[in-house]
């Protein structure tokens, strides 16, 4: 009965390509109400793994459910997510984007994301083309995080982001979920993002090597999870 | 699945119609100066320029035509746009259609500028009367002949429907050759040459076959069938069994490509 809760069940997950495995037989379930950081250095499956989520790519073998069912048109109406790339259309203005967005997804919150480009001077007349790289992923954060979904993915949101709009950012996306909603955030910046975190995911080589709740971590290794996360990676 | 289609349009007029109107501009010019008068010019030097310039906007109409439908479906399903696209509650099923659908009526619109603007060039009175008269005597043969309305409708069915499916081939390619790990441009353009061998070694097969073997008993039962039947029956038959000869390719492509979006999608 207990499972009823989850919203993301991995079972035996696996994703290679060629030769080289990407994820490795991953056992995972996240439950609603979490802000949970997925963490690892690059190449250690962050982004395999919330694609596979999102059904942009397939299992090799194993399943992924989200909110009780296999990723297809349930499920991305229940998850917002943030791509690691330039995904919209470059020709289109902000304020297209905004329709775009409120035409096929019925919680976005339109006065929401106009309230949030004005705090960070982003004038909704211009086109993507003609704004900054930085600029364009406020863009993308600010439409995914208007969104009163479920599940929030968002693969390396502050990556490319000043240390200022950081700061707003991760306020953002901190007063934008509901109770009930998770996130479910990969970096690498540990440091930036720690004290919002309830849950740590570590991946290595496409195995995950720790899931624990921030404060396990606190008590047990006494520690920060910048510390461990420098220790268990070192190089 | 109507916005789909709304945002699908969008994307594509902002390219054809500045063209379309770029190109009935410039038939009208070209008409213009191809008057007796304006060949005398500069012995004729900017007529012609203008004559060759005119030939590559209507090529250019065309390539860009089938550059906009290969490339939206690539970029925005198979691209970095899919990452958007493919996390839309949408099904695939919907996504597919809102493509092949304003694909079709930009291949309409194409065309209809095309020949609009050849209209222009040899525009004078004489063509106008032409049109006028043919008109009119569309308009006597669909008074006399009922079922004249029922041929043009079933022929834009068949223009329609092998259009479509034309475009579902074009689709199909890309999604198969998407399922390669590297050079997957490359590999849609040997599936399209290796697809189209193929159809047309089991089209002479078939043929090869049909005219070998039961040929004669096929002709004979088919003109039996024929005999009893008015002329107009038999000739909306042949044209209603031309679409449904077109729609079956395309149908297979449509198949093939929502089967590959939908369970075997790995974008990069």
């Amino acid at each position: 009965m207990e499972q009823k809760n989850e919203l993301i069940v991995c079972a035996g997950l696996t994703k290679t390509y060629g030769s080289v495995k990407a994820l490795d037989n991953l056992n995972l379930s996240l439950s609603g109400g979490r802000f949970v950081g997925l963490l690892g250095p690059n190449g250690s499956g962050k982004t395999t793994l919330i694609k596979l989520i999102n059904g942009l790519i397939q299992p090799t073998s194993g399943s992924v459910l989200v909110d009780g069912q296999a990723p297809g048109v349930h499920t991305h109406s229940v998850v917002s997510y943030l791509p690691d790339r330039a995904y919209l259309n470059d020709w289109m203005r902000v304020c297209d984007l905004i329709d775009f967005y409120a035409d096929f997804y019925a919680d976005f919150d339109r006065v929401k994301a106009n309230e949030m480009l004005s705090t960070l001077n982003i004038q909704p007349l211009n086109r993507l083309k003609t704004l900054s790289k930085g600029t364009k992923e406020k863009v993308q954060l600010i439409l995914t995080m208007s969104r009163k979904a479920k599940l929030f993915l968002l693969d390396e949101p502050i990556a490319g982001v000043d240390p200022a709009a950081r700061d707003y950012i991760l306020n953002t996306i901190l007063s934008n979920y509901s109770e009930d909603a998770s996130v479910l955030l990969s970096t690498h910046l540990i440091a930036d993002i720690e004290r919002v975190l309830d849950e740590v995911i570590f991946l290595k080589n496409g195995v995950m090597t720790l899931h624990e709740s921030v404060d396990t971590i606190r008590e047990e290794h006494g520690k920060s999870v910048d510390m461990l996360f420098r220790e268990v990676f070192a190089c | 699945m109507l916005k789909l289609m709304k945002y699908e349009w969008k994307a594509c007029a902002r390219i054809c119609l500045p063209l379309y109107g770029a190109m009935l501009l410039m038939s009208v010019v070209s008409a213009v100066m191809t008057t007796e008068r304006a060949q005398n010019i500069m012995n004729g030097i900017p007529t012609a320029i203008l004559a060759m310039l005119y030939f590559a906007l209507l090529v250019a109409v065309f390539v860009v035509t089938a550059v906009i439908l290969i490339q939206r479906f690539y970029k925005n399903l198979l691209g970095d746009e899919g990452y958007l696209m493919f996390t839309l509650p949408v099904t695939v099923a919907q996504h597919i259609w809102s493509k092949v659908i304003v694909a079709v009526a930009i291949c309409f619109l194409s065309g209809i500028v095309a020949l609009l603007s050849m209209m222009i060039l040899s525009a004078n009175t004489n063509v106008i009367y032409d049109i006028g008269m043919m008109l009119g005597g569309l308009g006597h043969a669909i008074a006399k002949e009922p079922n004249a309305i029922g041929y043009m409708l079933e022929g834009i069915l068949l223009l329609v429907l092998s259009t479509a499916s034309a475009v579902l081939y074009i689709y199909l390619c890309m999604a198969l050759g998407h399922l390669a790990k590297k050079h997957r441009v490359l590999m849609s353009v040997v599936w399209y040459f290796v697809l189209s061998t193929v159809a047309q070694f089991l089209l002479s097969f078939v043929l090869v076959g049909v005219v070998n073997g039961p040929m004669e008993t096929l002709m004979h039962a088919v003109y039996n069938m024929v005999a009893g039947m008015p002329q107009e029956a038999v000739l909306h038959g042949v044209l209603l069994f031309f679409c449904v000869v077109t729609a079956i390719p395309g149908a297979i492509c449509y198949a093939g490509t929502h089967y590959i979006l939908q369970h075997k999608l790995n974008l990069e």
